[in-house]
């Protein structure tokens, strides 16, 4: 194993690339065992796709690239979770109506919590401590205690919440309300909504930025990413991507924020200072969930008609890596984990 | 007061169907068929977003616009219904097009959870599909591709408008088509 020699022998970015060089150089690239992902983690990492047709969970260990586990997780799987110390990872489980727990370790599902009927969004505190889950049908989103699993707090925002962000300081919470064409700005300590900001048609999934400064959302309807400022919750711009973008994912420092093109079967690739689009990249079809590695560099795709995942290297904006998941692959949420 | 009740429930009705656009699971189908003939001469049959002649369940077809984005054709079927389709993609180098249905034609109504249902020309909602060849030198294989929700985007939905009455018409569609298009090219 090249790639782990690598590993070892690194003493700076420059060794890194060499080690790159190689691996590319020497063995076809699907076949590439993708140890160097891990090189600045030093740690194991996981992508857990959501297939939703087959009602399973696949594992994919990122540093092999190869699907380690899959688990069988009912009632059409489609929004994930990792919990920040990768111990959980909760699916939402819209035709259980609720989530599912699935212990990480075991790699099977220890608990099943009812919310209601269109549980779709779902995301877990920087601290681990709460679970948040959106109702599309009851226009609302649940609070709920991570070690309990008891719900805490039921807040009304707009009309089908969908995609769910919680700011890393932890203070707030931002959801997608898709019909309402708006994202609402939760305060943790209150749980009550704070400000509206309107964004664009249909807004769907949404990221944000370390510093928790800025929002970047989907939307799926007018085919372009609402910027929002979140100390004024205003637009501060609008980027035009491609047909049906879906979800969003930051990379490079937040340098660079990747956008899946659901019926361009594409990723565009949007400069986060100039606000431009820098790149289409071609992935599988019907590309949904988007998360990126913990290296900060790779950023992994879920296709849904393919049912398989794309790897993105976000320096160089090449498809490195397929991965083969399930049938209808989603993954919508933050799935990548420790 | 019924009056008012039923006023009342109709238009939350009206409300809950328009928010429960993704509710159900997006449904998937696939077909392809391997034809013995070589690609340009595939393409040539199909490549006219705006001539659909070579599906046996399609009686006529007319179009607004080209082969360029944003094109859209009416498909009237051989019983008389219609379906309206845009073009979101078309790409000639790759032998390849996909689009999307805006508009149907009931075939039918039924009354289901007390409420009056029409069921749409082909039994689904937010169809998406994509036709591609790819070149077996001398041979071509043919994909197309759908992907779409049942017609029905509440909770429990007839048998008319489940998700097996929408796989079932849409594979139909699909391998009928293929059929037809591998007779065709392998004249």
């Amino acid at each position: 194993m090249f790639s782990l020699n690598c590993h070892r022998t690194i003493l700076g970015k420059k060794a890194v690339a060499i080690c790159i060089a190689t691996a590319f150089l020497s063995t076809p690239l699907a076949a590439q065992p993708f140890a160097y992902r891990d090189v600045k983690l030093g740690a194991a990492s996981f992508a857990y796709i959501s297939n939703q047709l087959d009602d399973s969970v696949s594992v994919i260990d990122t540093a092999t690239g190869g699907v380690v586990d899959t688990i069988a997780v009912t009632g059409k799987p489609a929004g994930v979770a990792v919990a920040p110390d990768g111990s959980k990872v909760y699916v939402s489980t819209p035709e259980a109506k609720g989530f599912a727990v699935v212990d990480s370790k075991k790699r099977e599902v220890i608990a099943r919590v009812a919310v209601n009927d269109g549980t779709l969004g779902i995301a877990v505190s920087p601290d681990g401590k709460r679970i948040y889950v959106a109702d599309w049908y009851k226009n609302n989103v649940s609070v709920i205690d991570a070690d309990s699993l008891k719900i805490i707090r039921t807040i009304s925002v707009g009309e089908s919440p969908s995609g769910l962000v919680v700011s890393p300081d932890n203070r707030w919470l931002y959801v997608a309300n898709r019909i309402s064409n708006s994202v609402s700005q939760i305060d943790l300590k209150t749980l009550t909504v704070k400000k509206t900001a309107q964004v664009g048609t249909h807004p769907f999934g949404l990221t944000i930025d370390a510093r928790g400064e800025r929002i970047y959302v989907a939307n799926v309807q007018s085919d372009d990413v609402t910027v929002v400022e979140t100390a004024r919750m205003k637009p501060i711009a609008t980027v035009k991507v491609n047909m049906l973008p879906y979800a969003t994912a930051l990379a490079l420092n937040d340098s660079r924020l990747l956008v899946t093109n659901q019926d361009d079967g594409s990723v565009s690739v949007i400069d986060t200072e100039t606000l431009k689009e820098i790149a289409l990249i071609t992935v599988g079809t019907k590309p949904e969930g988007i998360s990126t590695h913990p290296d900060d560099r790779h950023v992994y795709v879920a296709n849904w008609f393919d049912g398989n995942v794309s790897v993105i290297d976000a320096r160089t904006l090449k498809v490195i890596d397929t991965i083969q998941t399930g049938e209808g692959s989603r993954a919508f949420g933050q799935f990548m984990g420790k | 007061m019924k009056k008012i009740i039923l006023f009342v429930s109709v238009v939350l009705f009206f409300f809950t169907s328009i928010a429960n656009a993704h509710g159900p699971v997006r449904q998937k189908a696939e077909e392809k068929i391997t034809i013995n003939a070589p690609a340009a001469k595939v393409w040539e049959i199909i490549k006219n977003y705006g001539d659909m002649s070579w599906h046996p369940g399609i009686m006529s077809t007319t179009v607004k616009g080209d082969n360029s984005k944003g094109a859209v054709r009416v498909l009237t079927l051989k019983d008389g219904g219609t379906i309206t389709e845009e073009l979101k993609k078309y790409d000639e180098a790759k032998m390849s097009y996909a689009y999307k249905i805006t508009d149907m034609s009931s075939s039918k109504t039924i009354t289901h959870a007390g409420a009056e249902e029409k069921v749409p020309a082909l039994p689904v909602n937010d169809y998406a599909a994509s036709i591609e060849l790819a070149d077996k030198g001398g041979k071509t294989d043919v994909i197309w591709k759908a992907g779409y929700y049942r017609a029905y985007m509440n909770n429990n939905p007839p048998e008319e408008m489940n998700e097996e009455a929408a796989n079932t018409a849409v594979k139909a569609v699909l391998e009928t088509g293929l059929i037809n298009l591998k007779k065709l090219a392998e004249k």
